[in-house]
């Protein structure tokens, strides 16, 4: 072998090149591949095994549900969407007994979003897993379970129709609507519930008068963080379906308006609007006349619309919008806006993010007119004639916030013309002023504050915590039932607002079907009430929470079976 | 050492290229991204679509970037300006194929169980002879290039390329 600069390849890379001779089988090459395909045959034979679709552990009873009795109906317990529990026998001297009864732990991560429908003897919930779950209201036996599709995001609702049957409805995070039947979990039918790739269900449907009415919401709040996303082109709906059959009957969309290109960032990426306005809580339905009521969310972009942060009054029967009342105009913001103001997705003159994400309640004033009542993220209580869209009164409870103000939902009890308000008030958002989280009691025939009890803040020694009380809240004849971010089940006296019975459920439980159960912060749909027992989720790991994945169930103690 | 013969470059230098590699693949993702609009509209993010979209953008931004380079002189941007090239066992340019599956070698095994693999072969790299695992899959090594040769090397690696294919079998 020569050197030199003859142009030679050996000559460029000498020695080196020289030391190579023989040409060897590509051994590695080969070996290489056969590791490949040998993985490949393995992870589908894992996919394809009995495992994988067998039933998990658990303690299964083998009776079908008793469907003879419910203890209330849909999100709200009742179409009215006041969340007063008339079933229940835990009263001011009986309450210091509740005691854990059972745990389960619940499948598909740490942040379930679902809630209870429940029977006489069974409590039905979904996972994000999307497992359905008929369990043993005493013990946590498994009845039966469903794995669906899709990850459930909404609560259950549910319905009775002729011959016994008894349907379970729910929505996914993909933006279909799930009917099951309640006796055996068969799936009935499944209907796409979209107009808009990015549409999800967040908010539980209602039902009434066999209409089925679902609300729609969008992923692409969040999608906006990626700022190659043209945001924004979705708009929050309701539609109406034939609740036996899924047939859809209308769909509502909140802005009018068709989204256009409304201008462009980093020279190709298009902006649309207007967008949003999500409805990711349950409609509220007048049985009577046959209206259903939604709050609205933000908008996601500029130009803004006029039906967002907005109560909506829309005729049950063709759909039509018949009023609308904006609280906040011009609240454009999507989650860009939490990475930073300048985040190209982040509209120019970003808004509060103001959302009615508490179901209106539907009621009657003192005069006998047919009232709305709703909570805002602002940490404002409006009361509006139901006919008209007209503001009685307006009452402020907190500073407000990215999640409240109020949050989820409140509880109205008819008897005592009082509502009740938890305030969230976490120091998330542009609000100004000092935080007021707690719960609140205001009367419905002039928004005037009765009491107020203001939460303590039980933060110490737990990470990541937060001070407020964002989930719903339930209300009984003496008692009202809630929950404080810090992982408290907590039930406060209908008239004082005392706390009388607290319990912490931020820590591991051990669980009747055998899966490890963790306890974290108490978030979206809180407590329900049935009887002798209270049933609660803890965990909830979204925004940066302390998720979980337990099912408590409390119950009296020394109560009879 | 002698004065412009190639020697197996060293691990931080091959990873000093890699780091520049990976940066500017990365920035030019985010141009072809932007250009094409391939995960601009919400139909890229139902289920699994996003991932074969930036797997696209990923593929061109690479041949883009790596291409020419490549197909010239066995050399990414970032071993070019860190004076490495790639070789085979001879000691000849790498042919252009298997530049091409040298980083598939990575990227395949990403989408199995056994994604791991190549990660952990990366460890063969403190070796006497520093092949890594995917250097021994396409029986490559990376060389500095001496800096003697730098001025003839574009008509050199050009003179041989038939002879070099039918060798390399």
């Amino acid at each position: 072998m020569t050197s030199g600069t003859n142009g030679s390849m050996e000559a460029l890379y000498g020695p080196m090149a020289t030391r190579t001779v023989h040409y060897r089988s590509p051994v590695a090459y080969l070996l290489f591949c056969g590791l490949l395909l040998a993985s490949f045959c393995a992870s589908a034979a894992q996919a394809n095994s009995p495992g994988k679709t067998s039933e998990p552990a658990g303690k299964y009873c083998p009776s079908r549900p008793d469907l003879s009795a419910w203890s209330g109906s849909g999100w709200g317990l009742d179409p009215r969407n006041t969340r007063y529990q008339r079933d229940a026998r835990i009263y001011r001297d009986n309450v210091s007994t509740l005691e854990v009864a059972w745990v389960f732990g619940l499948d598909g991560g740490d942040s379930p979003h679902s809630w209870f429908e429940i029977s006489k003897d069974t409590v039905f919930i979904a996972t994000p897993a999307g497992t359905v779950y008929a369990l043993g209201r005493l013990d946590g036996c498994i009845r039966w379970q469903t794995r669906i599709d899709g990850s459930i995001r909404t609560g259950l609702a549910r319905g009775a129709f002729d011959g016994g049957l008894n349907l379970l409805w729910f929505g996914t995070m993909q933006g279909h609507v799930w009917a099951l039947d309640a006796a055996t979990g068969d799936v009935r039918w499944r209907v796409d519930a979209k107009e808009h790739p990015s549409n999800m269900l967040t908010g539980t449907p209602s039902f009434a008068d066999g209409r089925l009415y679902v609300p729609v919401s969008s992923m692409e709040l969040g999608l906006a963080v990626n700022p190659l996303y043209g945001c924004c082109t979705s708009r929050g709906s309701v539609i109406a379906l034939d609740a036996l059959t899924g047939k859809m009957l209308w769909r509502t969309p909140v802005i009018d308006e068709t989204p256009a290109v409304s201008g462009r960032h980093l020279l190709f990426v298009e902006q649309w609007g207007p967008s949003g306005a999500p409805v990711w809580s349950a409609p509220t339905i007048d049985g009577e006349s046959k209206r259903i009521y939604i709050g609205t969310g933000e908008n996601y972009t500029q130009p803004t619309s006029s039906s967002s942060d907005s109560l909506i009054a829309i005729d049950g029967v063709s759909g039509k919008k018949i009023w609308t009342r904006q609280f906040t105009h011009g609240d454009a913001f999507n989650l860009a806006c939490t990475i930073h103001f300048s985040h190209p997705n982040c509209p120019d003159e970003p808004g509060p993010d103001l959302d009615f994400g508490a179901p209106p309640i539907l009621t009657h004033a003192a005069d006998g007119r047919t009232i709305i009542l709703g909570g805002q993220k602002s940490g404002d209580v409006h009361a509006l004639v139901a006919d008209t869209g007209e503001v009685l009164w307006s009452v402020n409870l907190g500073r407000g916030g990215y999640l409240g103000g109020v949050h989820w939902g409140m509880a109205l009890h008819e008897g005592m013309r009082v509502l009740f308000v938890p305030i969230s008030d976490i120091p998330l958002g542009v609000a100004e002023g000092a935080a007021r989280p707690g719960l609140y009691a205001v009367s419905i025939d002039d928004g005037k504050t009765l009491w107020g009890a203001p939460l303590d803040d039980a933060c110490a020694g737990k990470t990541p915590c937060r001070h407020g009380m964002s989930a719903a809240i339930t209300a009984t004849d003496e008692l009202v039932f809630g929950s404080a971010l810090d992982g408290r089940f907590l039930v406060h006296d209908a008239r004082t607002g005392d706390i009388l019975f607290a319990d912490d459920t931020w820590k591991s439980y051990t669980s009747v079907n055998g899966v490890p159960a963790e306890g974290g912060t108490i978030d979206v749909h809180g407590p329900y009430v049935a009887g002798d027992m209270v049933f609660i989720q803890s965990g909830y790991g979204s925004f940066g929470q302390k998720g979980g994945n337990a099912l408590i169930a409390y119950r009296l103690k020394g109560a009879p079976e | 050492m002698t004065p412009g013969v190639p020697v197996a470059a060293s691990v931080p230098r091959r990873l000093a290229a890699t780091l520049i590699d990976l940066l500017l693949l990365g920035i030019t993702t985010f141009i072809v991204l932007l250009v094409t609009g391939l995960i601009e509209t919400p139909d890229a993010y139902i289920g699994s679509a996003i991932v074969s979209r930036i797997g696209i953008a990923v593929l061109i931004a690479w041949l883009v970037l790596n291409g020419w380079f490549l197909l010239r002189g066995a050399q990414s941007p970032g071993k070019r300006l860190l004076g490495l090239r790639l070789v085979d066992r001879r000691g000849l340019a790498l042919p252009f194929w298997r530049c091409l599956l040298r980083p598939l070698t990575f990227v395949v095994p990403a989408l199995t169980p056994i994604w791991w693999l190549p990660l952990a072969g990366l460890l063969l790299g403190v070796m006497p002879d520093r092949r890594c695992l995917h250097d021994w899959v396409v029986d490559s090594r990376v060389v500095t290039v001496p800096r003697t040769v730098e001025v003839i090397e574009a008509g050199a690696i050009e003179a041989e390329p038939s002879a070099d294919s039918s060798r390399v079998g």
